[in-house]
């Protein structure tokens, strides 16, 4: 590849899509971290800073969105690609992310989970970060 | 042969006061012109006394009554003589003669009878009547009302009868003045009478009205919503009994103060439907936030309804609230009920689509052919799950009237472009032929989600219901036949397998699937439709089809030029990933 590896933070309480998207992601060349709900995302995320992170919405402890505001106020947080990935087809959580996200994070997507299927996913995720 | 003076005029003050009291005993319910032709004669003594009635249609008398005249004297002078049937052949009176009668009233008529006939009438025979008759003077006096003849009476003296001019014209002028009373009188009680039906009438419209209002106070007094009635500055002059159960203010807590009193003034929508009713005069209608008096909050959907005058200033306004919390918290509930069933559904959904995804995709190893045949199945299977949930999830929120339109200036061709990009994989795997055609046109306002949602089902149904090489046809157009009012036509035609007749009257119901196509293709919600249909006539358009079995379908939705209606929601529809 020749590239510096990427690492995508999956953050999602649900075990079973975050190892099958993990495993799918670490196939496609990335190098994958794992929290299984908003608190240890946010904590990860900004211990390890991320490439991307694809944050669920809908998490015990903190949700999504109060991942996104959180990682706003801080200074390499307001900055990190975001992917929001839920399973809550609801265009207002959507219009509601645009708006706490407001210009300088990279959130552009809000996907909802079961419509996509994996491989679509990582295209978005190469997308973001310029790797297509 | 005359009589001294004062016997005479003795003789005649004693018939003048009879005259006078007969003639003021008048009774109005009789026959007037027997009445006053009796009484004349029988006051004047010897003499003939003729009472003729005017026509006003014909210009001509007719002879009511005759008093004093013999069989024979009758034979001689009227009917054989001068006037064969003076009761039915009528006496034209000419105009000046009316004027005359009108104006003098009392006539001493020069050449007795062949004056009384106007010279009609042979003075040969007059001459020989009034020698039968033994008459030796005639009068004729007009009875007149508001400046028109009614009649006249016609006196004719008789030898012997001792009379004096001055009293048979004092007798005939008392005569005129009873008959002008008795017309008044008439005109009096006709004009009574009809003031009493009218106020009999207005009684009874009277009545009904306060029964009605009676039925109205009792209505607004014991509905459940809070009415009030305030002055054109909004100011409470009346409040019903729900009015201090819903606020818990009293009546005199709140006479004279606005129902802006108990409104949440924090609420952005706080005193807005005041300012417009007092701009647009119309009745207006808004949820807003109020608060009782022991400080707890509560929802209302609160109207005013302008009374206005004929220059359109407001005299009063009816304000009506109601408490809508408990039907916005239920509505809320099933609402969240509906997103976090369909957020459940969809987890395992997605593990199902991603884990197959990686069998599929040779993650775990290779698979074999029928392996392969197999798990692509349950894919697609679960992939028809999760449309369904989608479809599921925008109906629930069409039947609870949660979802909104957002108007917004949208381009409408680029919206069916890219759902023709977005199927574009499925045509090409098909063969398909597509043929667009649009007109240039200008944004429209419309909600794109809706209207993406709208192309989605109707292009992705040709897609799916047209046998493989087929044809679909897509077109914008300006609706020819729509004049006044401009409308867009948008055609979504195909030549596929068509929907049977018998089952095209349940093409919009929900979870429709005709029958021709359940086994041909599984796909399919049987919501699309419904979706559309939905929407359209909640945004001011239609939708029409028409479709013959093994030829095809044709769907036509019209969409007004000025856009869709913006409508207030809690949820939007969303547009799923075909």
């Amino acid at each position: 590849m020749g590239e510096e590896t990427k690492t995508i933070l999956i953050v999602d309480d649900e075990k079973p899509l975050r190892d099958v998207l993990s495993k799918h992601l670490r196939k496609e060349g990335f190098m994958t971290e794992e929290a299984k709900d908003g608190a240890e995302g946010l904590k990860k995320a900004l211990e390890t800073h991320p490439d991307l992170i694809l944050l669920d919405v809908m998490m015990p402890k903190l949700d999504g969105l109060g991942v996104l505001k959180e990682l706003k106020k801080d200074k390499w947080g307001q900055y990190v690609s975001v992917i929001m990935l839920t399973n809550i087809g609801d265009p207002i959580k959507a219009a509601e992310v645009t708006e706490i996200a407001d210009t300088n994070m990279g959130i552009s997507d809000y996907l909802v989970k079961s419509d996509w299927k994996m491989d679509e996913v990582v295209q978005k995720v190469k997308q973001k970060l310029e790797l297509i | 042969m005359d009589q001294e003076p004062e016997e005479l005029l003795y003789h005649d003050m004693t018939v003048l006061s009879e005259a006078a009291i007969g003639f003021v005993e008048l009774d109005y319910k009789s026959d007037i012109y027997k009445y006053i032709g009796e009484n004349l004669h029988k006051l004047l003594g010897d003499s003939i006394v003729i009472i003729n009635e005017f026509i006003q249609s014909e210009q001509a008398t007719i002879t009511k009554h005759i008093f004093g005249v013999s069989e024979t004297v009758d034979r001689v002078l009227f009917r054989t003589l001068i006037r064969p049937n003076p009761f039915k052949s009528s006496f034209p009176i000419s105009v000046s003669a009316q004027r005359n009668l009108i104006s003098k009233r009392l006539i001493k008529v020069q050449d007795g009878l062949f004056g009384i006939g106007q010279g009609r009438f042979p003075r040969v025979l007059t001459k020989v009547a009034e020698l039968s008759a033994s008459i030796t003077g005639a009068y004729t006096l007009g009875f007149s009302w508001k400046g028109q003849l009614f009649g006249n009476a016609v006196v004719l003296l008789r030898h012997g009868n001792k009379l004096r001019e001055k009293s048979i014209e004092a007798f005939l002028h008392q005569a005129a003045v009873a008959l002008q009373r008795h017309r008044t009188e008439l005109e009096l009680r006709k004009a009574h009478a009809e003031l009493e039906i009218k106020v009999e009438e207005r009684t009874a419209d009277l009545k009904e009205a306060m029964r009605d209002l009676e039925k109205f106070k009792l209505a607004v007094e014991n509905a459940s919503d809070l009415i009030v009635i305030t002055d054109a500055g909004s100011n409470i002059i009346y409040a019903n009994d729900a009015t201090s159960t819903m606020t818990g203010y009293l009546n005199k807590e709140i006479i004279g103060k606005t129902p802006l009193f108990w409104g949440d003034k924090s609420d952005p929508e706080h005193g807005k439907i005041w300012d417009t009713v007092r701009r647009t005069r119309k009745y207006a209608i808004k949820e807003v936030r109020n608060i009782r008096k022991n400080s707890q909050g509560y929802i209302a959907e609160t109207q005013v309804a302008p009374v206005l005058d004929a220059e359109m200033n407001i005299i009063f306004c009816v304000y009506i609230e109601r408490d809508i919390t408990k039907a916005k918290e239920i509505d809320q509930a099933k609402s969240e009920f509906v997103s976090l069933a369909s957020h459940q559904l969809r987890a395992p959904l997605t593990s199902v689509n991603w884990y197959t995804e990686a069998i599929l995709n040779g993650d775990t190893g290779k698979i074999n052919d029928e392996q392969k045949k197999y798990i692509s199945e349950i894919s697609e299977a679960n992939h028809r799950m999760i449309k369904l949930v989608s479809s599921l999830l925008n109906v629930s929120r069409i039947d609870m009237g949660t979802f909104m339109i957002e108007p917004e200036p949208c381009d409408l061709i680029e919206i069916v472009k890219s759902v023709v990009l977005e199927l574009r994989p499925k045509i090409t795997e098909k063969k398909l032929e597509v043929e667009e055609n649009y007109i240039k046109i200008n944004k429209v306002m419309i909600d794109p989600n809706l209207t993406r949602i709208i192309f989605q089902n109707l292009i992705s149904n040709a897609v799916k219901y047209t046998q493989e090489g087929g044809k679909i046809y897509i077109a914008v157009e300006i609706k020819k036949d729509s004049q006044p009012r401009k409308s867009l036509l948008i055609t979504v035609k195909d030549n596929g397998f068509g929907i049977p007749k018998n089952q095209q009257d349940k093409v919009f119901t929900k979870l429709f699937r005709a029958d021709n196509i359940k086994e041909k293709v599984s796909e399919g919600t049987g919501l699309g439709l419904y979706i559309v249909k939905s929407i359209l006539d909640h945004s001011g358009g239609e939708i029409k089809f028409y479709s013959k079995q093994h030829k095809g379908t044709a769907f036509f939705v019209t969409l007004p030029f000025s856009g869709m209606p913006k409508k207030s929601g809690s949820r939007e529809l969303s547009a799923t990933k075909l």
